[in-house]
């Protein structure tokens, strides 16, 4: 009986959170999450920092839904989605306990995914209390899901669909003619807002009929803004973007425009190049603008005697910066900076998160005011300049178990030496899993065949020789026939000399990367070689003398 | 609501799940604590096992692969027959993944680990308390490559070519390499304890226990 109860024990302990902040201090915490980017911007709730991954999609990496003590960084639960294969971008959604017509609902976080389902999580423990299926075409949800009373208001790619916070079952479905990506759905006091890839603005009123608004020809990837106004679009276009009310053009702006931020009257805008401010009363007026590079989540911050705007930066140096465009900017960067689209999340008590593309969520406790946040920042840098080399769990294991394999050798006990020695093997094993595990994968993917990119409508010239696919948002466009080039670089180049198009590049530690062709950046471009993704960049990728590179945006 | 999905074959509503689960669950749970003579202990004896076995793959989900559940079927099967063999293995798996995840793959991996256990029943690898550990060992290594390989027969779709599953059983082989050394950690560090545990909590349970109320009826 007295090893039922030790097994008792072991199983209570068992149930112990299983994993905690990589590093801690009074001030700050941070985890890297190993399995994915950070797209979307965490959610601080009561003592909870709830933040979303989009997978790498290597190994058994899949996006997953964590939810961390606030201040320890203690993981309290964690929800995984295996079949979720493709950016996960919808923001998590959370929702306070309630009850409405069609039940009764304890507090939650609602969750969008691209394999189309809608997950609610219990905020205390991550269980799905329920979970619904939505349409798929190459992507499911990608935008901002919005509340409306005992409803959750799904943007769907294809359309719209309502469910009870309940039980998650549908009450409201509404197709529509035209694609959505990133497209956020907003409510008013009668209908859902919702626009899509062709410029459209639907107007679902409550009872499912549609009308809709055309603003031009572009993309609409954000939830509209309705002010006193009228509705406030940024329309993304394949030259730059364009900010409307209804119809009516306000202002001309650079490329790939972020997700906009109402705060009042006051509506925040960024792209490539700016971050911009308009006041939209009974008529809009432009306040002001800032050279900035930001494509993300615009969020707001607000302290006792004051509202700060915060934008990621979308460029390898990364960061956040803060303040009131017209004026000048205040850069907040961290130890994990690189391109980031996340917007920075903030509690009650002051306390920060930030996530970017590097994985790492950082979660910063400061409960003053901004100058003292910049401090900070500076500190904050310091510390990752020191920290090059970083110690991990795993290395103390090791240490211990060989530790302990010298004492039981001196103490001649064989046995336990060979189990120490069976548990070494196993932890070195799963240390180097990932690296194994990537090499081995590039062996196998030499096995296959490559799935091919030939397109029959070419000339048959093209047959044997060299050609490039450019997947641009105007078209695209191919060149054939080319000779003699060793790697997607140089293929490249001469492909876009050819067709006269503009490659603007960036160097990095790992090569060199296309930023954009003919000034489109969109969310990034890349490549496959005759129908397959590379796993290198574009100097390393060898290149046959019978080759198709095709270039498309990410 | 019954959903559908092209990932991972048909998926449950809410609902549906939950009575297959408590139906398989108790279907399960008869088989493995069906009382010979001594139910209370018996019962607490098996739950704690089991229970135990189904935290193991919640403590070591973030591990990839690292399952230490092949091993205590193998020992389980071999210590106590192959229908509480099985039915240990059908309910740690539903138990965990209640919390790592329900799937189409959960019946793979349930009829994967009882067939595991159905093989430690038939293959002599526990006497009496004694482990034999050569032979327990071997026996893990190719229960936990077969098992990984029935188990990814989960993600065979109608579209999919024999070659492209073949691929994808290649890609596994590390993870399928890191199953069989978990295995092997597991059968040198678990088996020894639980084949014990086995031996002196249910070595008596064989034994007719008499009470008053057995002799009314059997009388």
């Amino acid at each position: 009986m007295k090893r039922i109860i030790v097994a008792f024990c072991l199983l209570s302990c068992m149930l112990l959170p299983i994993s905690t902040a990589e590093e801690q201090d009074s001030n700050y915490w941070e985890i890297d999450l190993d399995n994915g980017y950070i797209s979307t911007k965490p959610i601080i709730v009561d003592d909870q920092v709830i933040v979303r991954t989009s997978g790498f999609w290597t190994g058994e990496d899949r996006p997953h839904v964590y939810a961390f003590d606030l201040e320890t960084g203690q993981e309290n639960w964690r929800f995984k989605n295996a079949a979720s294969t493709n950016h996960d971008m919808s923001p998590l959604l959370h929702v306070e306990a309630g009850t409405g017509a069609c039940g009764n609902w304890s507090e939650m976080v609602i969750v969008g995914w691209t394999d189309g389902k809608v997950t609610a999580l219990d905020i205390e423990d991550g269980n799905l209390v329920w979970s619904s299926q939505t349409e798929v075409v190459t992507w499911g949800i990608t935008g901002a899901m919005a509340l409306d009373g005992d409803s959750v208001v799904v943007p769907t790619r294809q359309g719209l669909s309502k469910f009870c916070l309940s039980d998650g079952a549908e009450n409201l479905r509404v197709d529509l003619p035209q694609l959505g990506w990133r497209n956020g759905v907003t409510v008013t006091s009668d209908s859902y807002l919702i626009g899509n890839e062709e410029g459209i603005v639907n107007v679902v009123s409550k009872s499912g009929n549609v009308t809709n608004i055309s603003i031009g020809n572009g993309m609409i990837r954000h939830a509209p803004i309705q002010t006193d106004a009228g509705i406030i679009i940024h329309l993304q276009k394949s030259d730059g973007s364009e900010i409307y009310l209804d119809e009516e053009l306000l202002s001309e702006e650079g490329y790939s425009p972020a997700i906009p931020l109402q705060n009042g009257d006051d509506i925040f805008f960024a792209t490539s190049s700016h971050v911009i401010w308009w006041k939209c009363e009974s008529n809009c007026t432009f306040q002001g603008k800032t050279d900035f590079h930001s494509n993300g989540e615009i969020t707001l911050q607000t302290n006792q005697n004051s509202t700060s705007i915060w934008y990621p930066r979308n460029t390898p140096d990364g960061g956040w910066a803060t303040g009131m465009p017209g004026q000048e900017l205040e850069m907040y960067t961290t130890p994990h900076d690189t391109y980031t689209t996340a917007g920075a999340a903030f509690g009650v008590n002051g306390e920060m998160a930030f996530g970017s593309d590097a994985g790492v969520l950082m979660v910063v406790f400061d409960s003053s005011e901004n100058p003292q946040i910049i401090d900070e920042k500076e500190e904050f840098a310091l510390e990752s300049e020191e920290s090059s080399f970083q110690v991990e769990p795993g290395h103390f294991v090791l240490v211990a178990l060989i530790v302990a394999m010298v004492t039981f050798q001196f103490r001649k006990d064989s046995a336990m030496v060979k189990k120490l020695g069976v548990l070494l093997i196993l932890v070195i094993s799963i240390m180097a899993l990932p690296s194994i595990s990537e090499v081995w994968s590039k062996e196998v993917d030499e096995l296959t065949e490559a799935p091919g990119d030939w397109d029959n409508d070419w000339p048959d010239e093209w047959q044997g020789t060299q050609v490039v696919v450019f997947e641009l948002p105007s078209g695209d466009v191919a060149i054939g026939g080319l000779e003699g080039y060793e790697n997607v670089d140089q293929l490249t180049e001469a492909a876009a000399l050819e067709l006269d198009i503009q490659i603007e590049k960036e160097t990095y530690s790992l090569g060199e990367m296309i930023v954009s062709f003919n000034g489109e950046e969109l969310d990034g471009w890349e490549f496959t070689i005759d129908g397959e993704r590379s796993q290198v960049g574009i100097s390393s990728a060898e290149v046959e003398q019978a080759s198709v590179v095709r270039w498309s945006p990410a | 609501m019954v959903m559908t999905d092209g990932v991972h074959g048909p998926v449950l509503g809410p609902v549906e799940m939950l009575v297959i689960n408590v139906v398989l669950i108790t279907i399960s749970f008869f088989l493995l604590c069906r009382p010979t003579h001594s139910a209370k202990r018996e019962i607490l004896v098996l739950t704690s096992i089991t229970a135990a076995a189904a935290a193991s793959r919640i403590l070591l989900e973030p591990f990839p692969n690292v399952q230490p559940l092949t091993v205590m079927c193998l020992v389980m099967g071999a210590s106590l027959g192959a229908r509480r063999g099985m039915a240990f293995a059908v309910i740690a798996t539903m138990l965990s993944n209640a919390v790592l995840s329900h799937g189409w793959w959960t019946l793979f991996q349930a009829t994967g680990w009882a067939a595991v256990a159905f093989a430690g029943s038939k293959l002599n690898l526990v006497l009496q308390n004694e482990v034999a550990m050569k032979r327990l060992i071997i026996t893990a290594i190719f229960a936990s490559v077969l098992f990984d390989w029935w188990v990814s027969l989960s993600i065979y779709t109608a579209g999919m070519t024999i070659g492209e599953f073949g691929i994808y059983l290649l890609n596994g082989l590390p993870f399928d390499a890191l199953h069989a050394i978990a295995s092997i950690a597991s059968a040198v560090w678990i088996a020894p304890w639980l084949a014990n545990l086995l031996h002196e909590e249910t070595a008596d349970l064989s034994e007719p226990i008499a009470s008053g109320e057995s002799d009314v009826i059997t009388a």
